[in-house]
């Protein structure tokens, strides 16, 4: 079975762009293992649905608030707290919700699930990556990189 | 005055939101939608762009309606150049709508609205009480994608529809793909209307409400049914020719919110599925009337929540007429036809078309280069907030003798019926 990296966040709003520039630099590594797959999500994660469905590592990249901006944790879905705040989301159902409507309707296993957080600044609309999480991020692609490549089957 | 924040982020809705009521002593003497998004200032941005990057720019404005705003935007460009659109290219737009309203509407039916009815506090709760009915909401929502991508060429920010036209017409693999898609469809828009009819009462809230739609002059849609609006109140019907907008928005800027609200002759305006039915009954199929019994839906109504009864009809609505298109166009095969020549001149042009959440405007100046003078985009949501402030308002008085929890339970039912879309909302701001 293959396995599956998703970059969530909107590309226009700062710093939740961090999943689609990570994304996109996971892709382009030619060192990426043959058997991970690279989407995009953008911010309706169940449009992904049948791309989750069989797969035997799903990880979602995404920016994430409490965390030290730039900073990174790879964290399993069981293990994942959303604050109350967190579901408040822009992305009218949040990526965490979506993965548990699919887990409770038997179409995603939640130990295949995991998250890739990264601390995040300034999510504003029209904004630049800041710059703690612009330097970081090569940091973090390499990081992901080296947890896939040793991962692999 | 003094305030009471009580819902910081609203949650199941598009955006980031929030409900407060300021107090004079011990009364409520207004209760606020606050929106907490920034401002995006999507219009500015327009300024001295040419006529092409307008409708890509933006459908950016939301992800969500993004074919709402693609088309609209078209639309008025076409108006301003003097451009008709083939039949054809109309019935393809029509179907990206109906895409867009069958997705919508969908979403917020089966997993932001129905959880409150059910007692659970979220989607991936009622997903494990209410399987069949999440699943059912899950595929109609997959149905408006697939028509979405089919036609538009991508599920959201369509990049197919083009000015005079469409890039690629679908084949007859993809209609029928869509034909069997939809045929299956109709059964859960059923289901739908099955489900939400045997929700429990939600009516602990009336006032009379004006409402205001397109007026459709021969079928029930979204976009090209109508260039005035109708405005509907217990005060009887009044009309608003499209292209005279701004009588009926009357925008102003509010020191709580990053969207600016509406008015129309000192009254705020409803807009969405709710309205259209009120507007446009006359135009419902008799599935569509059918479906408005079984519900229980009266119409003109006084409870704001009744507008995910009337997303619901539209389900059925939908459905039925996106069949009949992909049947009229399997019938009569594709024409391959090229997008009409584009001429930019100077002068102003205005679209006024259905959102999933109601009436959307797009109007632009360009100049005699097809360059962007002035543009005005007002959003469905932005609309609503006076509307929505109004309901508040409504419910606090109705409810005074429920405690804060249930009153804010209340509150939050009246906004997520509304289905608002935030980031539509704060596309431009001038605060203060």
């Amino acid at each position: 079975m293959s396995r599956l990296v998703v970059g969530l966040g909107n590309p226009s709003a700062g710093d939740d762009a961090a999943g689609w520039y990570l994304s996109a630099q996971l892709a382009a590594d030619p060192r990426l293992p043959a058997d991970v797959e690279v989407l995009r999500a953008g911010t309706d994660l169940l449009r992904l649905e049948l791309q989750l469905v069989g797969r035997s590592d799903v990880i979602f990249v995404d920016a994430c608030s409490g965390m030290a901006p730039g900073s990174f944790a790879l964290v399993p879905h069981t293990e994942l707290r959303e604050t109350p705040d967190g579901r408040q989301h822009a992305h009218h159902l949040s990526a965490v919700d979506a993965v548990d409507v699919l887990v409770a309707l038997g179409r995603l296993d939640p130990r295949c699930v995991r998250w890739a957080l990264v601390g995040v600044q300034d999510v504003r609309a029209e904004t630049a990556l800041s710059d703690a999480v612009r330097t970081a991020l090569p940091a973090i692609a390499a990081d992901l990189l080296t947890a896939l490549r040793a991962e692999a089957a | 005055m003094s305030t009471i924040t009580l819902v910081e982020h609203l949650a199941r809705v598009e955006g980031h939101g929030g409900i407060t009521l300021e107090m004079e002593g011990d009364d409520v003497s207004s209760v606020r939608f606050d929106v907490l998004e920034g401002p995006r200032l999507l219009e500015q941005l327009l300024h001295g762009q040419p006529y092409d990057q307008v409708a890509p720019i933006l459908s950016r404005i939301c992800s969500i309606c993004s074919v709402a705003h693609a088309v609209t935007s078209l639309e008025a460009t076409e108006a301003a150049f003097g451009i008709v659109p083939s039949p054809q290219t109309r019935l393809l737009r029509e179907l990206m709508f109906l895409g867009e309203n069958i997705e919508s509407h969908a979403l917020h039916v089966f997993l932001l609205a129905l959880p409150d009815y059910f007692g659970v506090p979220s989607a991936p709760v009622l997903a494990k009480t209410q399987p069949e009915a999440v699943r059912a909401g899950l595929r109609l929502k997959a149905t408006g994608n697939l028509l979405q991508e089919t036609i538009g060429g991508r599920a959201i920010h369509p990049v197919n529809a083009v000015l005079g036209g469409v890039g690629r017409a679908p084949v007859e693999a993809d209609l029928r793909e869509l034909r069997y898609r939809l045929g299956a469809a109709a059964e859960d828009a059923r289901l739908a209307v099955s489900v939400v009819a045997a929700l429990p009462p939600d009516d602990f809230v009336s006032a009379d409400t004006t409402f205001a739609a397109v007026e459709m002059r021969s079928r029930y849609g979204y976009v090209a049914v109508g260039d005035r609006i109708a405005v509907v109140s217990a005060g009887g019907r009044r009309h608003v020719p499209s292209a005279e907008y701004r009588a009926l928005t009357s925008e102003r800027a509010v020191a709580h919110s990053y969207a600016k609200h509406s008015m129309f002759a000192g009254e705020p305006l409803m807009v969405g599925a709710l309205a259209r039915l009120t507007a446009n009954r006359r135009r419902v199929s008799a599935a569509g009337v059918d479906a408005i019994a079984r519900l229980g839906l009266v119409l003109p109504s006084t409870n704001p929540l009744d507008n995910t009864r009337a997303q619901v009809v539209e389900l059925v609505l939908d459905v039925e007429r996106a069949l009949a298109i992909v049947e009229q166009l399997l019938s009569e095969g594709v024409q391959a036809e090229r997008p009409v020549a584009v001429q930019p001149r100077a002068g102003r042009g205005t679209a006024v078309t259905e959102a999933p959440r109601g009436l959307l405007v797009h109007s632009y100046e360009y100049d005699e280069r097809g360059r962007v003078v002035d543009a005005d985009v007002i959003t469905p949501t932005a609309i609503n907030a006076a509307s929505m402030e109004q309901h508040f308002r409504a419910s606090v008085a109705q409810c005074s003798d429920k405690s804060t929890g249930e009153l804010t339970r209340r509150l939050e039912m009246v906004a997520r019926a509304y289905d608002p879309c935030i980031s539509c909302s704060v596309h431009l701001v001038r605060r203060g």
